[in-house]
């Protein structure tokens, strides 16, 4: 397991779009990937348990990254924050 | 004559015939005929299948419109929502546990997830509950043996003003804009997808007229201004003539007789120029006569992406623009976002007074590397066209010396970037603050033209919102420290050389295209319908007259006097 740890810089969170790109992201790999957020975890597979999550600005989001491919899913994730955060 | 005041969501005059929209109300649909339930494992496929015919459903749609389709980017959440795994998860666990049907079940879960985003605090995740009843709205038509009706769509006829209790962006991407002439709801949240739809396509919308829409019955004649926020329900002959040339029935008759020529008044050129919102527009603004683009928002080339379009991508679009415009100028104004009109991917803090708050060049200057690709992609993009760079809500200027700043090192990091691009783009700033037009002496030093942005202009130095129905009747450009203000300016850049367009509703506005010639307005910028009547009233305008009603208007002491006198010198 990979474990990734990202400030969010967007001022107000991850909202549809972000999350649809980043669910799609996810998908393109064979890796579960979990968000954490303080005690809530919810895979990044659906939009209703992202938005649900409310990601806001400077929460700390921690990402379990788990499968075969799980260093490739956890560079594809640090290129899309950096992308995000620029 | 009934005037309906309700909160202007996309401007636009047109008169149409009313028609009760009876499709599916947002409100989750359903319940109606509740079906046997076999066995759980039938309602669990039942289910599946459901949202099967709903992905594939959602599909056609997305291919019919195109990859460049406003719509796109809201349709591909929409999927996402389609086929989320904790939906189906929660819908099976539902069916499997109290022996519910499909529907039942799907209800029950919708409802939870309609709710939970209902009582979000933040606008923009509350509006998205709208974008879960779209989507619930999607399978249940699969769950009920009786598919919507769908004859509705097909039977509207040109000239269609649609009344309704509330739209889904799903019934707005399937309105048809050659019928479709308006749309008017009783509710809605300017921040629902619905209307955003609505914008990009040009549909002229109306919402928060609440009950008073019951008046209204199919095949009511009919009159909206989208930008006022007004219905008039069987408007008046006067009603009429005021907005004569903007609305559709009249509009073909004002083109003939303004040939798509430059005008002049007193032997001035006036260039009659076009407010854009991106490329789709182009080929009606030359239909229209414009002679350049006075302003292009650049908003929806953001708004269109998932993410900042880099500086290719832009490159590419406003060379396009260039490419289409044959040479017209085209003032391109930087990107001008703010609380109000927040980009999905860039959302903004919620403000209690985000017209007061942080918008437009302010969000600019806390990050140039933004604004420095948007800069960069111009300067090349001019190789190809006469572009000139508008800075939007100037109020300080620190705000435009670092723009100007910015612009020079754009030119510097191209010089060594290999690109061919253009040093000389003219940059010129809105004026829109009272803050800037009390300074205009000074910044008519340092910038290379204005353009009032009359909308701001106004609900600033009145203050008075012009989306509060409380107070919107004091946002009124008859009022003479309009009219002071706006000779100040346009003295101040007179005195520097520099020239002054305006670009606000106001330009737009039948009555004032007089005096605004007495001011020494050097151009307009209207939306495109708009252009034939403005041409025209300048064209129509005898040598002197100008300059005579413009003095007898600043010796008004009230807007209603100023009003009153221009309508009776018009008529």
């Amino acid at each position: 397991m990979i474990t990734k740890v990202y400030t969010l810089q967007l001022p107000d969170g991850i909202h549809a779009r972000p999350a649809t790109a980043l669910i799609r992201l996810v998908k393109q790999y064979k890796s579960e990937v979990r968000i954490q957020k303080g005690e809530r975890t919810v895979l990044v597979n659906s939009m209703l348990n992202i938005l649900g999550l409310m990601p806001r600005k400077g929460d700390i989001l921690k990402f379990n990254i788990v499968g075969e491919d799980e260093s490739e899913t956890a560079e594809a994730l640090d290129e899309f924050f950096t992308q995000m955060n620029h | 004559m009934v005037i309906i005041q309700g909160i202007g969501i996309a401007p636009g005059v047109v008169t149409g015939k009313a028609r009760i929209w009876k499709g599916k109300p947002l409100g989750v649909v359903g319940s109606g005929a509740v079906q046997a339930v076999t066995t759980p494992e039938e309602e669990v496929r039942r289910f599946d299948g459901a949202v099967s015919q709903a992905v594939l459903e959602l599909k056609d749609l997305m291919t019919i419109l195109g990859p460049e389709d406003l719509s796109m980017d809201i349709l591909d959440t929409h999927l996402e929502l389609l086929q989320d795994p904790q939906l189906a998860q929660d819908v099976s666990d539902k069916i499997q546990a109290y022996n519910l049907s499909a529907q039942e079940a799907f209800l029950e879960v919708l409802q939870h997830y309609v709710l939970l985003f209902e009582a979000m605090e933040d606008p923009y995740l509350k509006a998205r509950a709208d974008d879960i009843k779209d989507m619930g709205n999607r399978i249940l038509k699969y769950l009920q043996q009786a598919p919507f009706p769908t004859q509705e769509e097909a039977s509207f006829q040109a000239g269609t003003i649609l009344i309704a209790e509330d739209l889904s962006p799903t019934d707005v991407i399937k309105l048809d804009t050659k019928v479709i002439a308006g749309i008017v709801t009783q509710k809605g949240n300017s921040t629902s997808h619905a209307f955003i739809i609505a914008r990009a396509k040009g549909i002229p919308t109306i919402t928060g007229c609440g009950s008073e829409l019951d008046q209204i019955s199919d095949s009511d004649f009919m009159m909206l201004d989208g930008g006022e926020g007004k219905v008039f329900l069987y408007p008046t002959k006067d009603t009429l003539d005021l907005y004569a040339g903007n609305g559709q029935a009249t509009q073909a008759k004002v083109i003939q007789l303004t040939p798509t020529v430059a005008v002049s008044n007193n032997g001035k050129q006036i260039p009659v120029m076009a407010n854009a919102s991106g490329l789709e527009d182009l080929d009606r603004i030359w239909a229209y006569g414009a002679e350049g683009i006075g302003l292009l928002r650049t908003e929806w080339l953001f708004m269109s992406k998932d993410r900042f379009p880099n500086e290719e991508e832009q490159f590419e679009l406003y060379s396009n623009l260039a490419l289409k415009s044959k040479g017209k100028p085209l003032t391109i104004r930087t990107l001008d976002i703010g609380g109000d009109k927040p980009l999905p991917y860039f959302p903004l803090p919620p403000e209690t007074n985000p017209f007061l708050g942080y918008r437009g060049i302010r969000i600019s200057m806390d990050y140039p590397g933004l604004f420095q690709t948007q800069v960069k992609a111009i300067l090349r993009a001019a190789v190809f066209g006469q572009f000139r760079i508008l800075l939007p809500m100037i109020a300080t200027m620190e705000e435009l010396r670092w723009a100007r700043k910015q612009v020079s090192i754009a030119i510097t990091s191209l010089q060594s970037s290999g690109h061919a691009f253009e040093s000389s783009v003219p940059v010129g700033i809105m004026i829109e603050t009272p803050g800037a037009a009390l300074i205009a002496d000074l910044l008519a030093r340092e910038a290379d033209f204005f353009s009032l942005g009359t909308n701001d202009l106004i609900q600033y130095t009145l203050a008075a919102d012009r989306m509060n129905e409380k107070v919107r009747q004091l946002y009124d450009p008859f009022h003479p420290g309009i009219w002071r203000l706006i000779k100040s300016i346009i003295d101040q850049a007179h005195a520097a050389g520099l020239k002054v367009s305006m670009c606000g509703e106001m330009a737009a506005h039948p009555l004032v295209t007089i005096p605004l010639l007495g001011l020494g307005l050097d151009a307009f910028s209207l939306n495109p319908t708009d252009i034939p009547l403005i041409k025209n009233n300048i064209q129509k305008t005898p040598p002197g007259l100008a300059e005579k009603v413009l003095a007898n208007l600043l010796k008004m002491d009230h807007a209603k006097a100023v009003q009153s006198y221009l309508k009776e010198i018009t008529t």
